[in-house]
């Protein structure tokens, strides 16, 4: 047994260890990783590939996928006179008809619709890796939504790839407001919900209005996120256990768990203006 | 002969690496079990780690590290350097001390597994500081090390089979 820490393969781990523990100080400190973005060209591709092959769509049961294997053949019978690349043309254009409303309601966002290729079971609060990065446009902490709501931020970014943050996370937080009662809040992830799909409200007043059902969206107060996205619903009020603040869980109205569509918001209005507590973006243009 | 084998089998592992890592991460493949999913390439490690001397199973130990740092969008850090030594050596006592049998890999997965996953959890959810983490460490850690574990016999056939195909020993 002592002959190993003598042994020259013994030698070769420490020199090994102190290498990769000189790599890591490295990335971390420049905030880059030559081997990530590497590792990130070669498989990215494939990622995206057995995303869309293998993991894309929800499990369904038997008779639904009859179901759905009859109309499918039905389709297919039609797709058949079509040019080669209609489906394709098809499906991108789906995709971004969903998209359509959110830009044509909200002339001055920017935005790249990208699909998650990668959920990994070490990943910390259900957060995902989406099929662009930097070369897109996209940037560290833009927002992510799909049609139904806020979905997170970009944490991690790459040339081809990059990491979003979801809501769940404990890492999220971002200013709301309760739609109908005005009653303001700081949504974040919780380490007791987020494996429900749930998300908590705090900071709420005592005398607050909020209701079971009531639609949460955002202030865009800090400049992270833009105004008025939706974030969900208010499935409950609640006491915290030790402090005994009042809080509201919410229920977004995406699925972020299964989510496989998203779109970043590369710019929008208000982008990195922090504005004082209390006012929201309309609030802002109406003074001007 | 020997080298053709050696390099036959080195490669096999390459690809078996860079196959589980897509895996791994592909979106809605892996049912959920309690709120866990399993880390593939822990298992995958230890299981080549144990049919190769300390140098190759350190190489492969860093590579599945690197894979699961960069995987979830880190920087190479937690697992490259727990799995190099861990692989190390588990390749010296496997090539020293014991027979690489299917009873004693999974003994070794089970302290292995938990522990590594655990360490993780005290590095980056509480050392972190974030509030009543315990409920999902019950819920979601201990799930994906208990299913992580499950899927080791799965790579111990695999990797049997890899480096029985391509050691001279076994050649008749």
């Amino acid at each position: 047994m002592k002959y190993i820490f003598t042994s020259k393969s013994f030698k070769t781990l420490i020199v090994t260890l102190i290498v990769l523990i000189m790599l890591s100080g490295i990335s971390a400190i420049f905030d880059t990783s030559v081997i990530s973005s590497v590792t990130g060209y070669i498989t990215v591709g494939m990622q995206r590939v057995s995303a869309e092959v293998l993991g894309g769509k929800e499990k369904k049961t038997y008779e639904e996928l009859q179901s759905e294997n009859e109309a499918l053949k039905k389709e297919v019978a039609t797709l058949r006179a079509q040019l080669a690349d209609y489906e394709n043309i098809k499906t991108e254009n789906a995709r971004l008809w969903k998209y359509y409303g959110l830009k044509n309601n909200n002339q001055e966002y920017n935005f790249v619709p990208v699909s998650v290729i990668r959920r990994d079971a070490s990943d910390k609060f259900y957060s995902f890796t989406v099929d662009r990065g930097t070369n897109e446009d996209i940037a560290l902490n833009d927002p992510v939504v799909t049609e139904n709501g806020l979905v997170g931020y970009i944490s991690s970014i790459s040339r081809t790839y990059a990491v979003v943050t979801t809501v769940l996370s404990p890492d999220f937080s971002s200013g709301v407001k309760d739609v109908k009662s005005k009653d303001t809040g700081v949504v974040k992830g919780d380490p007791h919900y987020s494996d429900q799909g749930l998300v908590t409200m705090k900071q709420i007043a005592e005398n607050n209005k909020m209701k079971k059902g009531d639609q949460i969206s955002t202030t865009g107060i800090g400049g992270m996120y833009p105004e008025n996205i939706s974030v969900g619903k208010v499935k409950e009020l609640k006491y915290d256990d030790f402090d005994t603040s009042l809080y509201a869980v919410i229920e977004p109205y995406e699925d972020i768990k299964n989510v496989t569509d998203v779109v970043v918001i590369t710019s929008f209005k208000g982008q990195g203006e922090i504005k004082p507590e209390g006012t929201t973006e309309s609030e802002t243009q109406a003074e001007e | 002969m020997e080298r053709r084998n050696r390099i036959l089998r080195y490669t096999s592992y390459g690809i078996e690496v860079l196959l589980f890592y897509i895996l791994q991460g592909v979106p809605n493949l892996i049912p959920e079990i309690f709120g866990g999913r399993p880390l593939l390439l822990i298992p995958l490690a230890i299981c080549i780690a144990c049919f190769e001397e300390e140098i190759p199973a350190m190489a492969f130990g860093v590579a599945c590290g690197v894979m699961m740092d960069i995987g979830t969008g880190t920087h190479i850090g937690f697992y490259t350097i727990t799995m190099t030594i861990i692989c190390f050596f588990l390749g010296y006592f496997s090539d020293n001390y014991f027979n690489t049998k299917l009873l004693s890999v999974l003994a070794l997965a089970v302290i292995i597994i938990p522990v590594l996953i655990s360490m993780e959890f005290l590095f980056f959810y509480i050392l972190k500081g974030y509030e009543g983490v315990g409920y999902y460490y019950l819920h979601h850690t201990l799930a994906t090390a208990g299913y992580t574990f499950v899927t080791t016999p799965v790579f111990y056939g695999i990797n049997r089979c890899i480096s029985r195909g391509f050691t001279d020993s076994y050649i008749i």
